[in-house]
């Protein structure tokens, strides 16, 4: 088939109809950040209290989600931490969708973070939240905040239409 | 030594291997009340919480005068 251009820089009036387009849209974008110190002792997955709520559209959305850790913390001796992203659809209860990082002793991070497509099949609210838990058999508090260089975490989510 | 990790310290010396988890400082009993959860239990890998402190030596008081200490 051969190519056609539409040439719009000029001349161009009204809107262009959205039946034309096909896949890949951006519906909706949602965002936030975190900054509150938060630790745990817990060798269970818990909440970090750092969530996106957004709703999508259709069932055949996609999720995109893009979240940025800026300073996760594990004290020198301790155990890692583990971190997950859990969804919470419809004020049911919250689930674990992926593990994504494991966080070494004595360590320091920042930048560190997930890029994730997740179908929920849904159109009811859905509640993305970060959970994190110290890894088993150790001791002592992993922080998924600490303020010492007042660095902020983020997360943002897209929905991209199918 | 920060705010919270006097907290935790002192959590450890009040009794030991306590899961919880922290959010914000602690340095008032309303901050004690309000900025802990306290795991009770576990589901599956998922932590069961309460924000009611299920450990009767572990108060405000205690834990206080335990910070103090540091």
């Amino acid at each position: 088939m051969a190519q056609t251009f539409l040439k719009l820089d000029t001349g161009v009036t009204g809107t262009l109809p959205s039946a034309n387009f096909s896949g890949g849209k951006v519906l909706q974008t949602v965002g936030g950040t975190f900054a509150t110190d938060t630790s745990t002792s817990s060798e269970s997955f818990t909440d970090s209290n750092f969530n996106v709520s957004i709703t999508p559209s259709a069932t055949s959305s996609k999720l995109l989600i893009n979240f940025s850790m800026a300073n996760g913390y594990v004290n020198s001796g301790n155990k890692d931490m583990l971190l997950a992203l859990y969804s919470e659809i419809g004020g049911a209860s919250a689930n674990n969708i992926i593990s994504f990082g494991q966080i070494r002793n004595d360590v320091w991070t920042g930048g560190g973070g997930l890029s994730y497509l997740y179908s929920p099949s849904t159109t009811s609210a859905v509640v993305l939240s970060i959970y994190f838990r110290r890894s088993t058999g150790g001791s002592g508090t992993v922080y998924f905040h600490n303020s010492n260089n007042n660095a902020t975490d983020s997360m943002t989510v897209m929905e991209i239409g199918a | 030594m920060t705010n919270i990790e006097k907290f935790w310290k002192a959590l450890n010396t009040l009794r030991a291997n306590t899961e919880c988890t922290v959010s914000g400082d602690i340095l008032t009993e309303d901050n004690f009340n309000n900025n802990i959860k306290w795991n009770t239990g576990v589901d599956g890998e998922t932590a069961i919480v309460t924000s009611t402190c299920p450990h009767s030596e572990i108060t405000w008081t205690a834990v206080k005068e335990e910070m103090d200490k540091l």
